[in-house]
């Protein structure tokens, strides 16, 4: 078998807040292979954000490993981390933390000018992502100027125009209306078939249902784990809605 | 289907074959097929309880010649059914009932698992939203059937949130077996 992408095993994450200790995982273990789109879901508190906070090594264990692209990211300074991040990870969250000061494609580039790329470079692939998601009118915009909707579309360019090996996203539709939902589900969809590993945590099972496998999580366990793909070669369900009576 | 009928009759007298076009560009994006034997068998019964009539049509000598029209008494059916309240969307608890009952069992029946149980309920549902996502992008914004698939999309996203509060307070009717890996 070929290496996985990513690889937590046993992973155990408690926070202590003065005399309480709450364990937010309780060794918990999750393999993404190249190409996987996993979503991790469960009621507020399970652990789930937690998770895909070490998987992205914005958050270290207390013990327990996490590997990505080959390399242990676990016991890395948040230097080392940081490095490993920019190189592998591609990050959306449910507020898109763009910078309000930078122009919408300043914003988008900036992946790549931290990585070194010629400016030049870094500006037009940035469009190339930004009008592939459909907000390439954008560009010289401020983000303030854009709903809430499009700011998650530049947010999400942000997040694979350095092709991360891996798009990891906390509640990326949880902040916006259904139909801008809509589209940014869709987008997902789309990057997943053109190859891109997404690793996900919603509590919105409609959006979990796109993903490939969707992973459970409860009082800081993975109590559960379904693959979906072989549905997709089923014939649809004729009998979802009944006009009988 | 009975009320169905006599309001895609309400909208102007028709034969069977237009019953079921106006049918089928109202629901058919919902999946909700339904063949012309069936509208047929509707449009009769219903001309038995007098609720709609039929003439010949004239000219031609196609199969298809009766042309159906609302009778008053399918109007005054129709008026009654407005008045009737909806039904309330009460949750048939199959999975629970079978979640109990595997604990109840369990002696009898060794082999049962709880877990095995929510999983293989959650996996249908996915699995239905995920053929519903589909569906509805077939669908024009704005549709009937657009509604009906949103409709089922909804229940099964709350089924699938009721199912881990299954897990998560129904521990105690769960067998204490550990879930295979």
């Amino acid at each position: 078998m070929t290496q996985p992408l990513l690889r937590a095993s046993a992973l155990v994450r408690t926070y202590r807040g003065g005399a309480r200790e709450h364990a937010a995982l309780r060794d918990v273990s999750l393999t993404v292979a190249a190409g996987d789109w996993v979503a991790i879901t469960g009621p507020s508190g399970c652990g789930k954000s937690t998770l895909l906070h070490l998987l992205g090594g914005l958050d270290r264990p207390d013990s327990g490993e996490v590997w990505l692209a080959g390399t242990r990211l676990d016991d890395r300074d948040e230097s080392g981390r940081a490095l490993l991040r920019r190189r592998h990870v591609g990050f959306v969250f449910q507020f898109l933390n763009l910078v309000p000061t930078m122009t919408v494609i300043g914003n988008v580039e900036l992946p790549l000018v931290l990585q070194g790329v010629a400016r030049r470079e870094a500006r037009a692939r940035s469009l190339e992502v930004l009008e592939e998601l459909g907000v390439g009118d954008a560009a010289d915009a401020a983000p303030a100027e854009l709903s809430g909707g499009q700011q998650q579309r530049v947010a999400l360019a942000r997040a694979v125009v350095h092709r991360p090996d891996v798009l990891l996203a906390d509640e990326p539709t949880g902040a916006l209306d259904s139909a801008s939902a809509d589209v940014v589900l869709d987008l997902l969809r789309r990057r997943h078939d053109s190859g891109q590993s997404i690793v996900l945590v919603t509590h919105d099972h409609r959006v979990a249902a796109a993903a490939d496998r969707v992973v459970t999580m409860l009082d800081g366990e993975i109590v559960d784990e379904r693959d979906l793909t072989g549905a997709k070669d089923r014939p649809t369900y004729a009998n979802l809605i009944n006009l009988e009576g | 289907m009975k009320y169905v009928v006599l309001g895609l009759l309400a909208a102007g007298p028709a034969h069977g074959y237009e019953v079921r076009r106006r049918y089928d560009e109202l629901f058919a994006g919902a999946g909700v097929e339904v063949n012309v034997g069936q509208i047929y068998v509707t449009l009769g019964r219903l001309e038995k309880d007098g609720l709609v009539t039929h003439t010949p049509a004239s000219g031609g000598d196609r199969r298809d010649r009766k042309v159906y029209r609302l009778t008053d008494t399918g109007t005054k059916a129709l008026r009654e059914w407005f008045a009737e309240r909806p039904d309330t969307p009460i949750v048939k608890p199959d999975v629970l009932l079978r979640l109990v009952t595997a604990r109840l069992a369990a002696s009898v029946i060794p082999g049962i698992d709880a877990r095995a149980i929510i999983a293989d309920h959650r996996q249908q549902c996915y699995e239905a939203l995920r053929d519903l996502d589909r569906q509805a992008g077939q669908t024009p914004p704005g549709s009937v059937s657009g509604l009906l698939l949103q409709a089922t999309a909804l229940h099964l996203q709350a089924e699938l949130r009721w199912l881990e509060a299954c897990e998560q307070q129904l521990t105690q009717i769960l067998p204490e077996t550990e879930p295979q890996p």
